[in-house]
């Protein structure tokens, strides 16, 4: 098992897919860009614990910082609006900076 | 009331600021949707935020002895590691598309609870349907004179 893959500011995007079965990425986030806030945790997958496995080895879970504009593309809000979602590392994926 | 046990992603802070709410509220929603409005597959429950929803219902209600007893009977079946939360998550999403109209917050509990159980061969469907007809009995005794309480 590798540690935490991402550090807190890196550049992130959320994995575009969509599975069948249970998972706790927001279909909204994916596809999208955001940015590593922080750790919160490291956890037993839920994505095979809600199928009655053990889900180990655990899963890092990040917060992730999106612009609502990126979330939202009729977004009316100001465009310092964000929101902070936590996402399973599996579903993340690295960026470069300014892509 | 689950997030008063799960550890993630509820430990999420709250969104700095947002117009958009995510959306919980019993209506016609559809189960699930991308954001490009195709079927996205995943379950439904959890990908709610966004769709379009009315204003969210603030307001606090007294919860009915058998809400209770749902709410402990979930926490006895996770103490004792026969389920988890995640296991009730996937059973709320697998109750279908008209589960979030028609079932109220506690009844979705309990019918994934249910399911979960039946899988996990825990209980039998002859037991669960025996305990079942033997509970509306005690209801319709218990309706037909009230006032047959125990002493105290």
């Amino acid at each position: 098992v590798t540690g935490p893959r991402f550090r807190p500011g890196q550049a992130v995007r959320v994995k575009a897919l969509f599975p069948p079965g249970h998972c706790r990425t927001p279909f909204y986030t994916r596809g999208k860009r955001g940015r590593i806030l922080d750790l919160v945790d490291v956890e037993p997958d839920p994505e095979e614990r809600a199928y009655g496995r053990p889900g180990l080895p655990a899963v890092p879970v990040w917060r992730v910082v999106f612009d609502q504009h990126e979330l939202w593309p009729d977004y009316g809000g100001p465009a310092r609006d964000r929101v902070i979602v936590g996402i399973f590392e599996p579903w993340l994926e690295p960026l470069e900076d300014g892509a | 009331v689950i997030s008063n046990f799960s550890s993630s992603p509820s430990k999420t802070a709250p969104p700095v600021s947002s117009a958009r709410t995510a959306c919980r509220r019993p209506g016609a929603v559809p189960h699930c949707r991308s954001a490009s409005g195709g079927e996205c597959g995943c379950g439904g429950t959890t990908t709610w935020g966004g769709l379009p929803a009315g204003p969210v219902e603030r307001s606090e209600h007294e919860h009915a002895p058998w809400e209770k007893k749902v709410d402990a009977i979930l926490r006895l079946l996770v103490a004792k590691k026969i389920m988890t939360l995640d296991e009730l998550r996937r059973g709320i999403e697998e109750l279908g598309p008209g589960a979030y109209d028609e079932l109220s917050y506690f009844e979705r509990w309990i019918r994934s609870i249910a399911n979960i159980l039946l899988e996990k061969g825990v209980v039998t469907v002859q037991e669960l349907a025996t305990a079942i007809e033997a509970a509306k009995a005690r209801r319709a005794a218990a309706e037909a004179c009230p006032k047959t309480l125990p002493a105290p």
